[in-house]
């Protein structure tokens, strides 16, 4: 067998697919009950590390095995990613494959059917009427119509066979959940691989940064308030945001959780907040260096302290800016200053450091540094997903075709009137051996039509197609 | 209106266990009766083929499908009573949560009891709901007030919504298919016919599958709004993916490659163990639902 074949074969095997599934389902069971690296330290080996070492007490010896086979990334292994791109493979394959016939169901169903399958098919029901073929089809078209039918007919000889359908395209509602799913995927890996997601942008009141990544935006924060119920939980985040495209201010709108501003398929969403220090730097002949907030950010390993930076590169120094955590007592530093810790950028080794109240300068390192007042920051995620569109143009395929394939199955149900002693007489059959309750609308649609034939319509002629 | 909303909660746990009781009363005395004209079949040399219930286990059986009619018009009114307290759909917590499953349960039961007449699948959906409606009671029932990532009523309303009926179709899923389960090859005692119960589950599953999709997707909507990311892997929406895993390879078990009895029997309990474990696994590992 030439290796193409034998690799179609597979594809659309569904032997195959189940065990596909099966895979992916337990790299996702997996996934969800092993702890799973963070992504923030995924690039960092020596934070890896850590992680691993937290991990050992929990998992013991299995934690190198676990960590070689890739089980603490499960989303982002090998194993993972192969499966579902093999299962792409069969599921676009298989609908490609099953469209024809599909088509060819819906559109030129086989419309002469022998007396065998009249009497031999799961359903059947057989129909005396007095009138003659004619009126009855007229009779059994207008029942199979009340019931919603779509009718086809062809002359057989003297006989009239009738190919009856309803909901006649919901089989393509399979073609549009299996190709949803590649869809689904492809989006995926367009969130991945473009656009960009910035996790921690944070503004400080009063400031304006750039966004950067090539889009010519900046965000001011103008304010931010945060609101609790009387019981304790927060209420909500808000930052009223000034966006600038090219320095030009281009929308002003408050972003709360929940309700992210964007603009130019960039989104802004409100995350976290915290303190900031307003701070002025002053270069000895009484040039202005810098003069913004500091976002405390960070947090020191004993959680005593909230910590940010800021670097002043004519100068060649970087600045720590230190104040006590909230609701922590931090001898060095008395509540309401901040400590300024100045280094070189090229070194390790401190150039000075000073605690200052609010209001207060020091020089150090030449720098004159004033601690203007206390601030707030606020805490964006900034996103650009050129995925995210195609993701739910595959989830609204995904939903209407299952929704179509499962809430209004095809029914096809076939009849042939044939001249008998006195009037007609018709069979009717349906081939659903799946569906219990079917024989329950089967019978009350051969009651449709035993009514039906047996009252007065008119005559027609045979070979046409309701649309 | 939040103690109207817990009275009816209670009226309910009552109602389910009244028809639970009234089920099991019906399908014992089925049982008596059966045996007995099989005794009487025996004595007399006849052969029994069939035996329909008697007249008193099917009033007694009448009688608790009226009282599950009951206990889903008190759960309704709880619903209603703390959506209108709250201000929100009462889906915001494990308690809210809890309630709106055994909810769930009990108005796909009611369909499929329209649909198909089994009331025997009763005897072991009502069980899960009265679990559900007792663990209820067993956790804070105060209406705390959404947090800032909750506060989307509409995606809150539909995306927990529509999760509620997927679980209740896989509680009714899983029901069918635990009655097929049991009964042995030529010993049916007095359950619904097999094939029967295997097209109810595969119908049930129709009916959850679906929607599960829908609550996923619209998760990831919400998600999207809220966090900025339309999939995170958390937890629970691993977890959820796993269900719906399931659910896919049970379908095309069943329809592809002709999956019936005892294997896709199997793979039902496989689903609803599955959403068991999605629904309580926040609760062990954390992560962006810790709200439930």
């Amino acid at each position: 067998m030439a290796p193409q074949v034998w690799i179609i074969r597979q594809l659309t095997s569904m032997r195959v697919a189940l065990m596909l599934l099966f895979v992916l389902g337990l790299l996702t069971l997996a996934g969800t009950l092993l702890s799973q690296v963070p992504d923030a330290i995924k690039g960092n080996q020596a934070a890896y590390a850590e992680w691993l070492s937290l991990m050992r007490p929990k998992y013991g010896g299995w934690t190198g095995i676990l960590n070689t086979l890739g089980l603490f990334s499960v989303f982002s292994s090998i194993w993972f990613k192969g499966t579902l791109l093999l299962l792409s493979a069969s599921v676009t394959t298989c609908s490609l494959r099953r469209f024809s016939g599909l088509w060819r169901t819906a559109t030129r169903p086989r419309m002469i059917m022998t007396e065998a399958f009249f009497e031999r098919a799961p359903h059947t029901a057989r129909i005396a009427s007095e009138k003659d073929p004619g009126a009855a089809l007229a009779a059994l078209r207008a029942a199979f119509r009340k019931n919603r039918f779509r009718v086809a007919t062809e002359r057989d000889g003297e006989d009239i066979q009738v190919c009856a359908d309803r909901f006649r395209w919901a089989p393509f509602g399979r073609i549009a959940a299996h190709l949803s799913f590649v869809l689904i995927l492809v989006g995926a890996v367009a969130t991945a691989t473009g656009g960009f997601r910035d996790e921690s942008f944070v503004v400080p009141i009063g400031n304006r940064v750039d966004v950067g990544h090539g889009t010519n935006l900046a965000v001011e924060a103008k304010s931010f308030a945060d609101s609790y119920y009387p019981s304790g939980p927060p209420r909500d985040y808000e930052s009223r945001l000034v966006l600038y495209k090219g320095g030009t201010p281009v929308k002003t709108q408050d972003a709360r959780v929940n309700h992210p501003v964007r603009y130019d398929g960039v989104t802004f969403y409100q995350s976290f907040f915290g303190p900031a220090v307003a701070l002025r730097a002053k270069t000895s002949d009484g040039q202005v260096v810098f003069n913004q907030g500091v976002p405390l950010q960070y947090v020191s390993q004993d959680e005593k302290d909230r910590i940010g930076r800021f670097l002043l590169p004519q100068q060649g120094l970087k600045v720590f800016v230190v104040t006590p955590a909230s609701g922590e007592v931090d001898p060095r530093i008395p509540a309401g200053e901040t400590q300024l810790e100045v280094y070189r950028t090229d070194g390790e080794k401190p150039v000075g450091a000073q605690v200052l109240s609010q209001g207060r300068a020091a020089t150090i390192g030449g720098v004159d540094f004033t601690f203007v007042r206390e601030r707030e920051f606020t805490g964006l995620i900034v996103a650009h997903d050129p995925g995210s569109t195609i993701v739910w143009i595959g989830s609204a395929l995904l939903v209407l075709g299952l929704f179509t394939l499962f809430f209004f199955p095809h029914r096809r149900i076939r009849a042939v009137i044939r001249p008998g002693a006195g009037g007609s007489e018709i069979g009717v059959a349906a081939i659903e051996r799946r569906n219990v309750t079917f024989a329950d609308q089967f019978e009350s649609l051969v009651e449709d039509i035993r009514r039906a034939v047996s009252g007065g319509a008119q005559p027609e002629k045979g070979g046409t197609v309701d649309a | 209106m939040l103690s109207l909303s817990q009275y009816c909660v209670f009226a309910g746990i009552v109602a389910v266990s009244l028809a639970l009781i009234c089920y099991v009363l019906a399908f014992a005395y089925g049982r008596i009766a059966r045996v007995r004209v099989a005794l009487a079949a025996q004595g007399s040399g006849g052969e029994v083929t069939t035996i329909a219930l008697t007249d008193s286990s099917n009033g007694i059986a009448v009688f608790g499908t009226l009282t599950t009619w009951l206990a889903l018009a008190f759960l309704s009114a709880a619903l209603f009573f703390r959506w209108r307290a709250t201000g929100h759909g009462p889906f915001a917590n494990m308690y809210e949560f809890s309630v709106a499953f055994a909810w769930g349960a009990l108005v796909v039961n009611a369909y499929f009891l329209r649909r198909y007449r089994q009331w025997a699948v009763g005897v072991v959906v009502l069980p899960i709901a009265l679990a559900m409606l007792l663990y209820a009671t067993t956790i804070p029932s105060e209406a705390e007030p959404l947090v800032p990532a909750l506060q989307n009523n509409l995606l809150l309303t539909v995306h927990v919504a529509t999760a509620v009926i997927a679980y209740g179709a896989f509680a009714v899923a899983f029901a069918a298919a635990a009655l097929y389960m049991v009964q042995s090859r030529g010993a049916r005692w007095g359950l619904p016919d097999r094939k029967v119960l295997d097209d109810l589950s595969y119908r049930a599953m129709l009916v959850g599958f679906p929607f599960l999709t829908l609550t996923i997707v619209l998760g990831a909507v919400w998600a999207d709004i809220a966090w900025g990311k339309y999939w995170s892997w958390d937890p629970k929406e691993s977890a959820s993916l796993v269900t719906w895993i399931v659910c896919c390879t049970y379908l095309h078990a069943r329809g592809a490659r002709g999956w019936r009895g005892k294997r896709a029997a199997l793979l039902l309990m496989l689903v609803f163990a599955a959403t068991l474990f999605t629904y309580f696994g926040n609760l062990f590992f954390g992560g962006l639902h810790s709200y439930g």
